[in-house]
């Protein structure tokens, strides 16, 4: 980046709109659907789908300015399909270990995504992505405000979910 | 022909990056790859390359200090090195560019975008002709 880069970089940074992490979350998910993974994304209220037997699930931790987890849920036939965009092959080709490395990729992308929108000024640090549980997953936690956002994907649902600590 | 070094714990992220290196006009000779910066320094030892990418967020040694060893090198300070992150806050744009990273890319990130930053870094004539294009 040369200066004037900078320089835009930061005025488009003080013309971002103040978002509630919601907002982030779904703009973080269109951004990132849309340019990395070359899908197409339709949003859709809690309450209306119900993931499926085999939906694969991946969290990771943020700490620093704000302090919670953020997580994704996929179907895993959309995932699938997240996959052979993502790797530019057959969705037939995708092997398990690419499925596993790419859902942890995407988790870290959509976390980091959400929080450059939510909170820009700040420096939020997350840990290293884990595999985890579907069942369960973004599930309300004493003390933390849990938000939700999720997507209409080819073949299934992906969730995007925050819990931030009140006190940060 | 320009060999490039991709610095990244995420093998899905290397993966993307080779590939979308593959679909530039660029003249892209070998893409090395390393785990993290420690594994970067023992590989530039050996295979010097034109660019670095490099994450941030990495186990052994992380991008800062990698970069920052880098420009402690005879050898290596002057190879431009491409952060690309997950993490686009300011802070951390000052971050890596006061340790001298020649330029920041923010995730998420088209092809396209990737092919104009490695052209303004390594080919200055090809990035004004892009430019051009762009109008």
């Amino acid at each position: 980046m040369n200066q004037q880069e900078i320089h835009d970089f930061e005025v488009a940074h003080a013309k971002l709109p103040a978002q509630t992490i919601r907002e982030a979350m779904a703009d973080a998910l269109r951004n990132v659907l849309e340019t990395m993974f070359f899908a197409e994304v339709t949003p859709v209220e809690e309450g209306e789908f119900a993931y499926a037997d085999g939906a694969l699930a991946c969290m990771v931790e943020c700490r620093g300015a704000h302090r919670g987890s953020f997580g994704v849920v996929v179907d895993r036939a959309a995932h699938e399909l997240l996959c052979a965009g993502f790797y530019g092959e057959d969705e037939s080709d995708v092997t398990s270990r690419q499925m596993e490395d790419l859902i942890c990729e995407l988790t870290n992308m959509l976390a980091g995504a959400a929080l450059g929108l939510f909170s820009p000024e700040h420096l939020c640090v997350l840990s290293s992505p884990e595999v985890c549980s579907a069942e369960g997953a973004g599930s309300a936690v004493a003390g933390e405000e849990l938000s939700r956002c999720t997507v209409a994907l080819d073949g299934g649902h992906l969730t995007l979910w925050c819990s931030l600590r009140g006190d940060a | 022909m320009y060999d490039i070094l991709i610095v990244d714990d995420s093998r899905a992220m290397r993966n993307f990056l080779r590939r979308s290196l593959a679909m530039t006009d660029l003249d892209i000779g070998t893409v090395h790859e390393a785990n993290n910066g420690q594994e970067a320094l023992t590989l530039l030892g050996e295979h010097p390359v034109s660019l670095i990418f490099s994450d941030i967020n990495m186990p052994v040694m992380d991008g800062a200090a990698f970069i920052t060893e880098l420009s402690r090198r005879e050898l290596t300070r002057k190879i431009p090195v491409v952060v690309v992150s997950s993490d686009s806050s300011l802070e951390r744009l000052h971050q890596v560019l006061g340790l001298g990273a020649r330029s920041y890319l923010p995730k998420p990130f088209s092809p396209e975008m990737l092919e104009r930053e490695v052209s303004r870094l390594l080919d200055p004539e090809c990035d004004e002709a892009l430019e051009g294009v762009a109008g």
